[in-house]
């Protein structure tokens, strides 16, 4: 047992170092070459000094979104997996983070975020709410994954073509291009306005999901187990569906929706806590940071000015890895 | 003035009776499909040879004639709308739907199609194919006559190349264009070195906001800023573009004058030289 903590002690430890040095691989990665030293001198200069302002007004709010995005997807995909005891539970895949486009979408574009800019990220929250909310209606009684893929895919569908719709009927030229923001997700030109924006909600969201982790652990014995060791299930629901729509409710609100995540993250680390819900959370949330700061590394190195999506780089890592878990599944049986 | 002229037409149509309408030369129901033949065929045709205007050309947003435009139907650039119209001439751009223009030939209409001007001289040109097409080759040499006066003063405030300044044009989504656009002739008619040139930009590229940063062009001069927020235009109010440029270093000149190339765009030569004198009193101070 001691042997066991002290592994998770330095699992954590390497994980929080990775993100400390992807974080910073982020701020040196960008369009303009400048070495580490420009940008650390430029910290001293003046504000008007170009350096200092690509660091801090276009550099840090990069880097920070993804630090925040990829923390919510991947502790909200492993917490929802503990609650639906289902492998394939992600926001991406079950349709929480297209509903949360969705609402992003309608605040933007009502003009709603123009007379109140909280509305963003309320509503992209409320929008993911009720998407965790139907889930549990459509398919949180059984542990089918085909009931909880199906009723994902009919919530993203929707989501996405009520997401496509609104931006159609839009009077302005430029919102139809915004359909592939929205629905893959960036973090092209972000400011630190979205940072102060989503990052509350994201951050209470994250206090939320990890309040989770011991009932996670009960459930994973079983519903009458953890009834017997006197786990609120109820109470755990609600944490995880609160949990999930703030954090990642607020993290589409600024930065489109972003696939896979909370799926890769959590499976590649569940193995190394022995699948322990409570251990797998904190330690996702952090692999959550890694890949989503290091797909937006790849995104600015690997093509320059071609302004590629986030979620094109993790759907591209993704899909082959969801194609191999739907098959293992299968081979295992459900 | 084209009002002026409708209202004198109108007065010759019912003073003069059907025949006076018979003898107008030319194509008779024009309808026009794209932004920019709309532009161009309210500034060449006598009214009663226009049918119908493409949708485009009511917006304020969009066009720049959108008064004048208002007194024409508005069309979508659908085929079966087209025909049903019964135009004796349909002008379209290189890019209306190809598949409505096409539809339309082989039902027997006869299709013009306007390549986008992307040089002052274009716009010559553009103008005098309308004139031909309408048969008022007449008025379109006086419009061009115009335009170049228009042109040749404006041209007296052009510095000497080595006291050029740079100016960086930015967009929705972090646009910009560079050589082989119309936007690259009229900043380099007014005097203005194009940052996209310097990036070795081709027609419409993305620019990244660092860079734009970094390479601090003298002028920025922003374009789609106005209309409904929207995730693309976010990045025209970006903090780091606010702190790196000045109100006196920064314009903004909505997009109606970069699209077409008719001769109001001379319009948009004038803005873009208001800017540099601002930028010279404040140097002089």
């Amino acid at each position: 047992m001691i042997k066991a903590s002290g592994y998770y002690i330095f699992l954590i430890f390497v994980l929080i170092l990775m993100t400390l040095l992807l974080s910073v691989w982020s701020l040196a990665a960008g369009y303009v070459d400048l070495s580490p030293a420009e940008l650390w001198n430029s910290l001293w200069t003046d504000t008007e000094d170009p350096t200092r302002l690509i660091l801090l007004e276009v550099r840090l709010p990069r880097m920070l979104l993804g630090l925040l995005v990829g923390g919510a997807l991947g502790l909200s995909g492993a917490a929802l997996q503990g609650l639906l005891r289902n492998p394939l539970a992600e926001p991406g895949l079950i349709g929480v983070s297209a509903s949360g486009s969705l609402g992003a979408v309608i605040a933007i574009y009502t003009g709603l975020s123009a007379q109140f800019p909280y509305a963003l990220p309320l509503l992209a929250l409320a929008f993911s709410f009720g998407a965790v909310f139907m889930l549990h209606l459509l398919a949180g009684r059984t542990k089918s994954i085909l009931t909880l893929i199906l009723a994902g895919v009919a919530l993203s569908s929707l989501a996405g073509a009520l997401t496509s719709l609104t931006l159609n009927l839009s009077p302005d030229p430029w919102a139809v291009l915004e359909i592939v923001f929205w629905l893959m997700g960036s973090l092209t030109d972000r400011s630190m306005t979205h940072v102060e924006l989503a990052a509350p909600f994201i951050i209470a969201g994250y206090s939320l999901l990890l309040l989770s982790g011991r009932a996670l652990d009960g459930l994973s014995l079983g519903e009458d187990v953890a009834h017997s060791l006197g786990i609120n299930l109820n109470r755990t629901r609600l944490l995880i569906t609160v949990g999930t729509a703030a954090s990642v409710g607020a993290a589409t609100a600024v930065a489109g929706a972003v696939g896979f995540v909370g799926l890769i993250v959590p499976h590649l680390l569940r193995p190394l806590v022995g699948g322990r819900p409570a251990k797998l959370l904190p330690a996702s949330m952090l692999g959550g940071a890694c890949f989503i700061l290091l797909a937006d590394i790849v995104v600015r190195e690997v093509l320059p000015g071609k302004d590629l999506k986030l979620g094109v780089v993790t759907a591209l890592v993704g899909v082959p890895f969801f194609l191999w878990l739907l098959m293992k599944s299968r081979r295992y049986g459900q | 003035m084209l009002k002026r002229g409708g209202i004198f037409l109108f007065l010759v149509m019912v003073l003069g009776g059907p025949q006076m309408l018979a003898a107008l030369p030319g194509p008779e129901r024009v309808v026009s499909m794209n932004l920019c033949t709309d532009q161009l065929l309210l500034m060449v045709a006598d009214p009663n040879q226009i049918l119908s205007l493409s949708y485009l050309a009511h917006r304020p947003s969009s066009a720049v004639l959108f008064e004048e435009a208002r007194n024409f139907p508005k069309n979508h650039g659908l085929s079966e709308e087209i025909f049903n119209l019964n135009p004796d001439l349909v002008l379209a751009g290189v890019y209306s739907t190809r598949y409505t223009t096409s539809l339309l030939k082989r039902l027997g209409k006869r299709v013009e199609v306007f390549q986008p001007a992307r040089t002052l001289d274009d716009i010559r040109k553009n103008v005098l194919q309308m004139g031909r097409l309408l048969m008022r080759e007449k008025r379109a040499e006086k419009i061009i006559a115009e335009f170049d006066r228009n042109l040749k003063k404006l041209a007296a405030f052009t510095p000497a190349e080595a006291n050029k300044q740079t100016l960086g044009l930015f967009g929705p989504n972090g646009r910009t264009t560079g050589a082989g656009t119309l936007a690259d002739a009229l900043v380099r008619a007014a005097g203005y070195k194009n940052l996209a040139r310097r990036l070795d930009i081709r027609g419409s590229g993305h620019l990244p906001l660092e860079i734009l940063i970094q390479e601090q062009p003298d002028i920025l001069a922003l374009y789609g800023i106005r209309g409904i927020p929207t995730r693309s235009r976010e990045i025209l109010s970006h903090p780091a573009l606010t702190k790196s440029f000045s109100d006196t270093t920064k314009l903004s000149v909505e997009s109606k004058y970069w699209i077409c190339g008719a001769p109001f765009i001379t319009e948009t030569i004038v803005r873009l030289l208001d800017a540099r004198r601002l930028d010279l009193l404040e140097a002089s101070q």
